[in-house]
Parts: structure tokens; C-alpha cells; sequence
């Protein structure tokens, strides 16, 4: 698959590159949400996976507005939120991953998809 | 004989008036010396041979006779007849002429006589005269017939007559001449000499008249010197009379000066009077007019005060009655009651009736008598009192009053008025909010550990996800047994230890925070540098949330008093509750602005964001413990402006929370502290 990861955190950002180039996706990166925004205009990806918080628009934010170009559009969110309880707009994503990510855990979710 | 002419006529005018004038008196012997003039006739008759003298006109001699014959002088002129005959020819012979010498026979004796006259200035003075020869002319026979006639004795004169010199007519006339040339020689040095006389007395006259002139004009100038002297000093007197009048002048205009003045202030004095007099006559008046105005309005006050007091005895009746408090008077000595009120009566369980007439003792009101004492010894020493007391009910139930009292003289006895309240039930709440605010101090601990948490979970997520992550992705890659790449193994470890070192770092913050949270030591605290070390946890989280900060920080280090770390809670607390009303919201500029600032006395710090207002009626509660408008997870327990405040109050401040026009601002006031050492 095709997928956009999309978080403000560098490390993060390339230790995840890095974890689903392994799992044998191709991978765009964008370390800001408008970025990510205009990489999504420019091409096709297959699945978005987002961080939530972030600068300049969080991932829900982002989420919608990427439904705005792509209404089908397949994304994941990436947070460390879930622990003190219940995310925001959960119905955006396919799929809520906590932080931090178990590789079985996203292997099994890019497996289904 | 033209200068001899001159001399007798001087064509000099002023001279010749000179010589008419004063010739008059000249005589001969004035003019001559007349031993000079003898010597000289002596000697012209001893050189001729012939007789000689000179004659005034009138024929006196003026000189001795010289030569004479016998005949003249001895016979002729001894006789009467002859001498005046000798006179008369004289005379004759001596007539003034111009022409020359006169030459004739003697009218007395006959003989030959000559003569010339001396004039002077016209005027005949003298005659020479010479003669006493005879030539044939003269005979005896007219001898002796003269003799006869002057009666002379005609013998002796005949002898005397032969003795006459004779000699020859021309030879006399000769001699004549030579007479007349030496009388007018006489008559030019007589004339010399008048003039010379003249100028001499001319010259006298002159200088008398210039010594006269002198003298008058020395007198002149004496007498003008003392006439002006005199006039100087009359000048003088006058002058000084002047400066005198003067003086006296200016003194009078000075006195009429200062009259002046004194008549004009004299004048005000007068004006000042009259306005004193027509405002005291106008005050006086309306004095009048107000006291009886006043008297008026005091008949009315009395009026009214008289049923006013009336109804104020009533009204304090009421008072008394209605007062919450309870109100007793008692005897002081042994709490005998006098007067109680309605309230007193109900904090007691006792009827009215019941207490009046009875003592404290007698109902056993007070638990600890010995509290009594210590009142009524209050009360000698101060006259008021005000503490708590235990006192019992009528139901042996004990309370808690809180009593005032005062000592007064009612009709020469000393009484008690009590004024109490029962504090009982107050007392209970007041423990009770005591073990409130220590458990609410429990949950702030544990609110503030929990909102800390929450912050510190998520700085640590981040690095744990990418730590994770690539540690997972190399064990996956490696069970896959794939072989790492050695340079991407490498930048995946160096990953790995950053992000390890990042929550190391995080966990050491921690430990600091939570070692710093044991001490309670108060110190001097830098506001700012309590913002710069809150920030070293927060700020990476506030940018994540999309938010701004601004920092609008004292050029005066804003120092204050306190404990570091329960100051940075305040940060900590007010920067949390920031994100989260900021996140709560949609909008792009999302900002948290930081000031602080040093005014007279207080360091005033101020958190401001420009999220949503916080409506008025939850402003009113939004310290108070557990009032939260956000859900109530284990993130927001309602505790953290509560915990601000406490801590804002151990500091000694005062907080705030206002809306403005941008969003919500908490403002929190602490007392400057002033210099190392000195405590507020």
C-alpha cells in the first residue's frame, strides 16, 4: 500500500517509516498537517496514519478535512490519549492505535485493510 | 635871536597856556642861583671896568652891587632924592626891549648906564644893569648942579666924580651889547629853567595827582573790599537764613506729607470702620435672625425630642426584646438577674420568670464557675470583656456561648449587662470545615500529581512510541531473518538511545519536582525563573497543542516570598486549565499570553488566554473546591483553581478571574519582596 504518515515528532515520524517500510508499504512523510494536506491533493494514498496532537490542527482536524477531498478516504489515528478515557470523533478512523504502537498490533491492521 | 624869539613865544600851545598860567608867581631868585648870578656879574664887571647889578622890574636890587663907583653908591644913593631917581633910572634903563640894549644917561647922576631886561615866557622879571662911565658928555658944571639938587655935598661928589671910570661911547656900547647878549642867554637858561620848573611842577603835580589817584583808588578798594566783604557776609547770613527757611520748608512739607498719609490712612481706618461696623450691624442682624431662627428650630427639636424619646424607650424596649443576642443585666456580685431578653431566655431553656429574681447559681448556668471569676476580675480591671464560655441549659445540655460584657452602676450597685451568642452549632461547622479543607488539601495534592501526570504521560508517549517503535521494527526485521543494513541499524539505535535520553531527562524533571514538592522552605522567589523552569515542562506540550505563547515579563525581576515549587503548581495549573479551554475550541490563533509585572508594592502575575469567556455565574464559583466545569475523569477533579487559591493565600495573595474582550484572564496579586532577608 500507499500510505501517508503524518505526525509533528521527527523520531516518531522515522521510527514509524522505518517499522512500515519493513512491513513492505511505500511511504510518504509529513511532519505538519498542512503538509500532509497538500502531499494528499498531489497523490493517491491508499491509508493515512495520523498522530492526533499536533500543531496547527490536530488529527481529527485533519481527518475531516482530508474526508472533505476524499470522502472514502482510509485513515488511522496514532495517540497516546486513550489511557485517561474516551478519544474524540472516533467514527473519522478506521482505527485507534495507542501509542506506543505494538508492531503485531499494525501489522494486523494494515493486514486487513 | 630867532631861537630867543622861540623861546620866549613857545609855539607849543598847551605851554604856552602853561606859561600865562603860571609865570605870574616866578621870580628871578627862583629861577637862579643867585651866588652863581652874583659870581658871573662879578666877573662881567670886574672884565669891562664897569658898575653892575641886576634889578627886579620895579628896579630893587636883587644882587649885591658890583663895581660901583664912589659917586653912586656912597654920595647919590645915600641921599634920598638921589636913590629914588637911581631907582626910577633903573627902571627905565632895565625896559623890557627886543631890539637890543638900552643905552642912556643915568636919570640920576647922568652918567652912562645900559641895561637889558630878562623876560621869561613874555613876562619881564629882572634887569641887568651896567653903566657908571663917562665919557665928555658929562661936565662938572651939571655935576654940582645934581649935587645941589639931591643935596650932596657938592665937593666930595665933584671928587667922587673925577674917580668915574670913562671910557669911549662905542667902547660902552660894546659892552652893552655883549649885556644884552648874555641877559638874553639868562632869559633862554630863565626860560629852561621855568620850563623845567614847570615840567618839575607838572611832574609833582602829576605825581601828586597820581599818588592822590592812588590813594583814592587804595582807598576805593578798601573801602569796596569791605564793602564787599560786608556784602559777603550779609550774602553768607542770608544764604544760611536760605538753607534755614529751607530746611524748615522741607520739614514742614514733610510733616505736611506724613499728615497727609496719617489723614489718608486715617481716611481707610475710618472706610475700614464703617465696612467693619455695616458688616458686624449685618451680621449681628442675621446672628439675630439665626438665633431665633435657631431658638425656633430648638423649641421644635424639643419638641420633637421629648416624642422621640418616647418612642426611642419604646424602640430600645423592642430592641432589647428582639435582639438574636441574648441580653441579661445581672448584679454583679452574685449574677442576680434583673433584666433578660427574649433570646436569653431561649439560649438558656429558661422561662423569663424562672431568672428574674434568681442567681447564676441558683440555675447552675455556668459549667466552670471559675470562668465567672475570671470575668467579674476582667471586668474591675478593664470594664469590658469579650470571650468564650460554656455555660448549661435548663436540659443539663451544654453550649458554647460567645459573650461580651460591660460593668455599669445601676443605682449605686455595680451589675453586668451580657451580650451573648450561641456559637455552638457554628463551632461544629467550623471543625467541620476544618477536616474539609484538610481532605480538599489531599485531593489538590492529588489533583495537581494527577494534572502533572497527564502532562508528563504524554512528553514521555513520544519518545516511548519512536523508542518502541524502531526497537520493534528491528526485532521484527531481524525474526524475519533479514539482516540490518549497517548504517540504517546505526541511525536506528542512535534514535532508540535520544529518545531514551528524552524520557530520562523528563523522569529527572520529575524527581526534581517531586523533591522540591517536600520542601516547604519559603525563600526569595524570581517569578520569572519559576515560569522558565514550568516551561521546560510544558512548553513543548503547549506547541503541540497548536497554542502560542507570549511572555510579557518585568524589567524589575519580580521577586516575592514562597515556596518554588508550590509556586510552579500555580503555573502548572493555570497553564493545563489553559490548554484545555483552548482545546475545547476551533480557531487558529490560539494563544497563552504570560505577564509579569512589578507596581508599587505587588508582583502582579497574569495567565491569560484567548479561549471561550467563563460565564458570570461560574466566575462566582470558580475557586471553590470540586466546582469543575469539565468532566469529571481522573484529568479534572474540580481541584485546581482551588489549589491555586490555597496556595495564593499561603503566599499571602490574591487572586482573580475577569473576562475580556480577547478571552479569560486569572490575575494573581503577591506582596513584593522587598530586599534578601526581609520577610513580608
Amino acid at each position: 500500500m500507499n500510505i501517508l504518515l503524518v505526525d509533528d515528532d521527527i523520531d516518531c515520524l522515522e521510527a514509524l517509516r522505518r517499522l512500515v517500510c519493513m512491513l513492505g508499504h511505500s511511504c510518504a512523510i509529513a511532519d505538519d498537517p498542512r503538509d500532509a494536506m497538500a502531499q494528499y491533493a498531489q497523490h493517491a494514498f491508499d491509508l493515512v496514519i495520523t498522530d492526533f496532537r499536533m500543531p496547527a490542527m490536530d488529527g481529527s482536524e485533519l481527518a475531516r478535512k482530508i474526508r472533505v477531498v476524499n470522502p472514502e478516504a482510509k485513515i488511522i489515528l496514532l495517540t497516546g490519549y486513550a489511557t485517561f478515557g474516551e478519544m474524540p470523533g472516533e467514527s473519522l478512523f478506521l482505527a485507534v492505535i495507542e501509542k506506543p504502537v505494538d508492531v503485531h498490533e499494525l501489522k494486523d491492521v494494515l493486514d486487513k485493510m | 635871536m630867532e631861537s630867543m624869539k622861540n623861546n620866549r613865544l613857545p609855539e607849543n600851545e598847551d605851554l604856552r597856556r602853561y606859561f600865562s598860567e603860571n609865570t605870574e608867581n616866578v621870580k628871578f631868585e627862583d629861577l637862579f642861583n643867585l651866588k652863581d648870578i652874583q659870581r658871573i656879574q662879578d666877573d662881567f664887571s670886574g672884565a669891562t671896568g664897569v658898575a653892575s647889578i641886576i634889578t627886579r622890574v620895579d628896579g630893587t636890587p636883587i644882587t649885591r652891587p658890583s663895581n660901583f663907583c664912589h659917586l653912586c653908591i656912597d654920595i647919590i644913593r645915600n641921599t634920598e632924592r638921589g636913590y629914588a631917581n637911581c631907582c626910577k633910572s633903573d627902571a627905565a634903563i632895565g625896559a623890557f626891549r627886543a631890539d637890543g640894549p638900552v643905552v642912556q644917561t643915568c636919570l640920576s647922576g647922568g652918567l652912562w648906564d645900559a641895561g637889558a631886561g630878562i623876560a621869561i615866557g613874555g613876562r619881564h622879571i629882572a634887569n641887568w644893569l651896567i653903566g657908571q662911565v663917562r665919557d665928555e658928555t658929562q661936565t662938572e658944571a651939571k655935576m654940582l648942579e645934581y649935587a645941589r639938587e639931591i643935596r650932596a655935598d657938592e665937593q666930595a661928589f665933584l671928587t667922587a666924580f673925577n674917580q668915574v671910570p670913562s671910557m669911549s661911547r662905542e667902547k660902552f656900547e660894546m659892552i652893552a651889547k655883549a649885556l644884552y647878549t648874555l641877559a638874553n642867554q639868562l632869559s633862554t637858561i630863565a626860560f629852561q629853567n621855568v620850563q623845567m620848573h614847570g615840567f618839575i611842577a607838572e611832574r609833582k603835580m602829576a605825581e601828586e595827582a597820581l599818588r592822590e589817584a592812588n590813594e583814592h583808588l587804595e582807598l576805593k578798594v578798601e573801602e569796596r573790599t569791605q564793602e564787599i566783604v560786608a556784602l559777603n557776609e550779609e550774602l553768607t547770613a542770608q544764604n544760611e537764613e536760605i538753607t534755614a527757611v529751607n530746611e524748615e520748608l522741607t520739614a514742614q512739607n514733610e510733616e505736611i506729607t506724613a499728615m497727609n498719609e496719617e489723614l489718608a490712612t486715617l481716611n481707610q481706618s475710618l472706610e475700614g470702620i464703617n465696612d467693619v461696623l455695616e458688616t458686624r450691624v449685618a451680621e449681628r442682624t442675621a446672628d439675630l435672625t439665626a438665633t431665633h431662627e435657631e431658638l425656633s428650630a430648638q423649641f421644635d427639636e424639643l419638641v420633637q425630642a421629648q416624642k422621640d424619646l418616647f418612642a426611642s424607650e419604646e424602640m430600645l424596649s423592642n430592641v432589647f426584646q428582639a435582639s438574636y443576642d441574648g441580653i441579661a443585666v445581672v448584679r454583679q456580685e452574685d449574677g442576680l438577674f434583673y433584666s433578660v431578653n427574649q433570646s436569653y431566655c431561649c439560649m438558656t431553656g429558661h422561662e423569663k420568670d424562672e431568672l428574674i429574681g434568681k442567681t447564676v447559681e441558683d440555675i447552675n448556668l455556668w459549667v466552670d464557675p471559675g470562668q465567672r471569676r475570671k470575668l467579674i476580675g476582667l471586668l474591675q480591671e478593664h470594664g469590658v470583656a469579650r470571650f468564650e464560655i460554656k455555660i448549661r441549659r435548663k436540659d443539663k445540655t451544654e453550649r458554647t456561648w460567645d459573650g461580651s460584657w460591660q460593668r455599669i452602676e445601676i443605682n449605686g450597685v455595680w451589675s453586668i449587662v451580657s451580650i451573648a451568642t450561641d456559637i455552638t452549632d457554628r463551632k461544629l461547622i467550623e471543625a467541620e470545615n476544618v477536616a474539609n479543607i484538610q481532605r480538599m488539601n489531599r485531593l489538590e495534592r492529588l489533583s495537581s500529581l494527577g494534572t502533572l501526570a497527564a502532562g508528563v504521560a504524554h512528553e514521555i508517549n513520544q519518545p516511548l512510541q519512536a523508542l518502541k517503535v524502531t526497537a520493534d521494527g528491528m526485532c521484527y526485521w531481524l525474526e524475519q531473518g533479514k539482516c540490518l543494513d549497517q548504517e540504517q541499524a546505526k541511525s536506528d539505535c542512535n534514535r532508540i538511545s535520544r529518545s531514551a535520553e528524552r524520557i530520562s531527562s523528563i523522569v529527572k524533571r520529575l524527581r526534581d519536582f517531586v523533591n522540591r514538592s517536600r520542601s516547604a522552605d519559603m525563600e526569595a522567589v524570581n517569578l520569572n525563573e519559576v515560569e522558565k523552569s514550568v516551561l521546560d515542562l510544558l512548553e513543548h506540550r503547549i506547541k503541540s497543542h497548536s497554542i502560542s505563547l507570549r511572555e510579557e515579563l518585568s524589567q524589575e525581576q519580580p521577586i516575592v516570598w514562597g515556596n518554588s515549587t508550590r509556586l510552579e503548581e500555580i503555573y502548572i495549573n493555570f497553564l493545563v486549565n489553559a490548554i484545555q479551554a483552548l482545546d475545547s475550541v476551533d480557531q487558529a490563533d490560539k494563544e497563552i499570553v504570560i505577564t509579569t509585572d512589578c507596581k508599587n508594592d505587588k508582583v502582579v502575575l497574569e495567565i491569560s488566554n484567548n479561549g471561550p469567556f467563563i460565564p458570570q455565574e461560574v466566575i462566582a464559583k470558580i475557586f471553590d473546591p470540586f466546582f469543575s466545569t469539565k468532566s469529571t475523569n481522573g484529568e479534572n477533579m474540580g481541584l485546581g483553581l482551588s489549589i491555586i487559591q490555597s496556595i495564593v493565600s499561603e503566599h499571602g495573595g490574591h487572586i482573580s478571574a475577569v473576562n475580556h474582550d480577547k478571552g479569560v484572564s486569572f490575575r494573581i496579586e503577591f506582596p513584593k519582596h522587598r530586599s534578601e532577608g526581609e520577610k513580608p
